[in-house]
């Protein structure tokens, strides 16, 4: 089920939030552990068995760490952590990867072994990471072991963040699991912030997706409309995924939790650096925390810090998807970050005007790698936007007079300005919050609209 | 205690009036009758799905229950329209594959061509005209996109359909079937020769086609002078507007044309077997007026004029031919009105023995171009 959806807020949300809010205090955890598996099992009612499997295992490999580390046994806490490693990639790897190396294998070996074309399981790349990071915390003393498997399960299934993060680290929880403060001012902020993320989503994303999908599916393309889509596309990916991280968040603050944030302006940064520092941010703190820093990071000498940065963005790219041009996005990044260290990193610190455009081009080629699976593809593209088809022409003449006003639109609302100006609003006494009041009834109002023509509607997050 | 201001009263009603949003939706869906069509859109609503387990773990009940909370959500229409004005407003010129052209005209988007049907349906006419042993004359109706650029938003990309027009009418050359310029049609079309809200020609622009198909046939048509004409309704809402939400857009008028002091010529349902005028003055209440020509879509229906010529006419048609029809009815004993995507028989033995003398293929360029032709041959020919 998808939070920008009929059913989900005029039927699954209601129904939630009531038998939440009636159950006493202690049976909380339980009501979300089993309302959430409903939500999962709306999109996946297969799958969801694979998930209740997958939260039994880490719940016990927890157990096993921690039960070792009690006993003193640190080699066979540590090898109880591997195991669980190895077991969550394993399930990842079956699920999500199987085929690529089959079909992989297939061309380079000039085999036939056919493919097992196992449907991907919503949401697997989010909640694997989550279930990996508790055994690792508690492993590590950053977290105490959940000795409640209701607990755990309602940790690994909440439905805020399951189909698309935040991903939530247990350490970032752990607390909240069994002490969360829930209140009304945290529910209105949640429901406030649950807003803006629909409207992101649905006015923002679902608008600009059209542009995007009619240039992608051109025959031929000028400049003009090879960039105003690769714009789209951006916006696109932006709005839909801070969005749906909006949405979650405030989500979870009606639930009384506090998830981490995700997304902060990534398009106003000067460099890929603190782009990646801005951009799906919780995916950034993983494969720092248990992947960058476990390889020694930039700790072992200038070679070994750059073979760290190339594994860890590779990894970064082939989570994205099972194909191989998300590792080459991922090595496009890896390969920026690495220069921006030893080579031009000063330089940018020192022009932050040239380091942003600098940065935006970087991003809209990544775009292009991330759009299209195959190499030839990807070469045209990027000839139409170098200007191999032209300067423009009628699609898109027509695409920026249609598009311009939503383009304009989204990149005001890119900057950190809207939301900095609501603020100064709210700040300003009474009038300017009932201002602000009339904007979000306002723009929820066209947001319903627009979900009930359901006239374009896509989830970009199904293939991660 | 952290220490907080309290909550502002903003605050509290945005979330008050979240929580009394859901539950209004909840309950309307409860109360409210599940409506059964909807006459703005066209078509027939979803219902709640049925329960069952396999349903359930296949998916099929959840999809159809979105289905149904979309189709049924409380004032549906009201918020398709708002949805439109939300586009619109937004600087954006179409919504559902229609654009928002000028003057109040809406538009369809040409697709791109699918690989292989033109192919296969130029092959179809071509063996049509073998099989029946007569030359079938085709007359696609051009898209309005096509002829009316000058309304088009501006700079409006539309795939070149006269482009795709002239390979069929290389594919068919030398075949016994063959495509008609429509010359008169282009040139006049501009004129006010389609529907604003709807994809079809409208009664002024079928009556050029019917000039185009008469000189094909070697018939003198009569002149738009002889008749009368009589404007039925103003109040015609077509299916792109239905299509785009575009309320906005002024009504089309329905005309009925007839030519004085003519005998009235009935249309005979074959279905049925009942019969009707070529007006079907009911229709004009229903939400589709252009059904108001020839009642709508039939598999078979035959036009009898007792003070005909004696030839029997085989239009092998789509809805265009509906409003264009009653023109060539003037001139033929028998108009045989075959609609291929209803009719299943063999086409060739219907024209054996119903003594056919011509054939005429009236059917929109975008589905010839675009979709299979479906057309049974009894003589597959040589």
């Amino acid at each position: 089920m998808v939070f920008s959806s009929l059913p989900f807020l005029f039927f699954f949300l209601p129904a939630a939030l009531g038998l939440y809010y009636l159950a006493p205090r202690s049976w909380r955890n339980g009501v979300l552990f089993l309302v959430s598996l409903v939500f999962y099992a709306w999109g996946e009612p297969v799958y969801v068995l694979l998930m209740l499997f997958s939260t039994v295992l880490d719940y016990t490999n927890g157990r096993l760490v921690q039960r070792y580390k009690d006993q003193g046994r640190l080699r066979a806490a540590k090898a109880a952590v591997a195991w669980a490693v190895v077991l969550n990639l394993g399930i990842l790897g079956f699920f999500k990867y199987a085929d690529l190396f089959i079909g992989t294998f297939n061309s380079l070996a000039g085999t036939a072994i056919p493919l097992l074309e196992i449907p991907l399981p919503i949401g697997i790349s989010f909640y694997t990471f989550q279930t990996m990071s508790y055994t690792i915390d508690v492993y590590r003393g950053d977290a105490r072991m959940q000795p409640n498997i209701i607990s755990f399960g309602a940790y690994v299934a909440m439905f805020p963040q399951l189909i698309a993060g935040p991903i939530v680290r247990y350490q970032d929880v752990d607390q909240q699991m069994d002490h969360r403060e829930m209140n009304w001012e945290l529910f209105s902020q949640g429901v406030e912030r649950f807003l803006t993320g629909m409207v992101k989503k649905v006015l923002l994303a679902n608008g600009i997706g059209l542009l995007w999908d009619t240039v992608a599916a051109a025959p031929q393309l000028s400049m003009l409309s090879a960039w105003l889509g690769i714009l789209a596309f951006g916006f696109q990916i932006y709005f839909d995924f801070s969005g749906y991280s909006d949405m979650a968040i405030g989500l979870g603050k009606m639930l009384g939790f506090r998830l981490p944030e995700n997304f902060d302006h990534p398009y106003m940064s000067s460099s890929v650096a603190v782009f990646w520092r801005r951009w799906h941010m919780t995916l950034g703190t993983w494969f720092r925390e248990y992947l960058y820093i476990p390889l020694g990071g930039n700790r072992r000498g200038k070679a070994r810090t750059i073979l760290n940065l190339a594994i860890v963005w590779m990894a970064t790219g082939i989570w994205h998807g099972a194909s191989w041009n998300f590792l080459l996005w991922g090595a496009w990044f890896g390969l920026l970050l690495i220069l921006e260290r030893f080579v031009w990193g000063k330089a940018l610190e020192r022009h932050p005007a040239w380091g942003h455009i600098y940065t935006l081009l970087a991003v809209a080629v990544s775009w292009v790698f991330f759009s299209f699976p195959s190499l030839p593809e990807m070469g045209r593209y990027l000839a139409s936007m170098a200007g191999a088809g032209g300067l423009a022409d009628n699609l898109g003449l027509y695409s920026l007079l249609s598009y311009g006003p939503m383009l304009a639109v989204m990149a005001l609302a890119a900057t950190p300005w809207l939301g900095q100006g609501l603020a100064a609003l709210k700040a300003r006494g009474a009038w300017g919050r009932t201002v602000v009041l009339g904007v979000y009834l306002a723009a929820s109002v066209v947001v319903l609209a627009s979900l009930v023509d359901a006239s374009y509607n896509p989830f970009l997050y199904f293939r991660f | 205690m952290k220490k907080h201001s309290p909550i502002s009263w903003q605050q509290s009603a945005l979330a008050i009036l979240f929580l009394a949003a859901m539950a209004v939706g909840l309950a309307l869906y409860a109360i409210l009758p599940a409506r059964a069509s909807s006459d703005q859109e066209n078509r027939i609503l979803a219902q709640f799905p049925d329960f069952s387990w396999e349903a359930v773990r296949s998916g099929d009940f959840m999809k159809d229950f979105e289905s149904f909370a979309n189709d049924q959500f409380a004032g549906r229409d009201m918020w398709v329209r708002l949805n439109a004005a939300f586009i619109r407003l937004t600087g954006r010129q179409e919504n559902k594959g229609v654009y928002f052209g000028r003057d109040g005209y809406l538009m369809e988007k040409l697709d791109v061509r699918p690989e292989g049907v033109l192919e296969r349906n130029a092959e179809k006419l071509a063996a049509m005209a073998q099989a029946c042993g007569l030359p079938v004359y085709v007359a696609a109706a051009p898209t309005a996109a096509n002829l009316l650029a000058d309304k088009l938003p501006p700079y409006a990309p539309v795939a070149d359909q006269d482009a795709y027009l002239a390979q069929l009418e290389g594919m068919l050359a030398g075949s016994g079937a063959q495509l008609l310029s429509l010359d008169t049609f282009r040139a006049h079309a501009g004129q006010g020769g389609y529907f604003r809200t709807d994809h079809h020609w409208n009664a002024q622009g079928a009556y050029w086609a019917y000039r185009d198909i008469c000189q094909a046939l070697g018939i003198v048509p009569h002149d738009w002078e002889e008749y009368q004409v009589e404007t039925v309704s103003h109040s015609f809402y077509g299916t792109l507007y239905s299509k785009a939400g575009a309320w906005w857009v002024p009504a089309d008028a329905i005309q009925r044309v007839s030519l004085p002091g003519q005998e009235a010529i009935m249309q005979h349902l074959m279905d049925d077997g009942t019969d009707h005028p070529l007006f079907w003055e009911e229709n004009l209440a229903v939400k589709d007026q252009y059904t108001y020509y020839l009642g709508g879509n039939h598999a078979l229906s035959v036009l009898e004029n007792p003070q005909g010529n004696g030839r029997k006419l085989l239009l092998f048609k789509d809805s265009y031919a509906h409003i264009l029809a009653p023109y060539l009815a003037s001139h033929f004993s028998e108009v045989h009105l075959l609609d291929p995507r209803y009719y299943k028989g063999y086409v060739d033995r219907y024209a054996a023995e119903n003594g056919i003398t011509d054939i005429v293929v009236v059917m929109t360029a975008s589905s010839l171009c675009q979709e299979p032709v479906n057309m049974i041959l009894e003589n597959k020919g040589a």
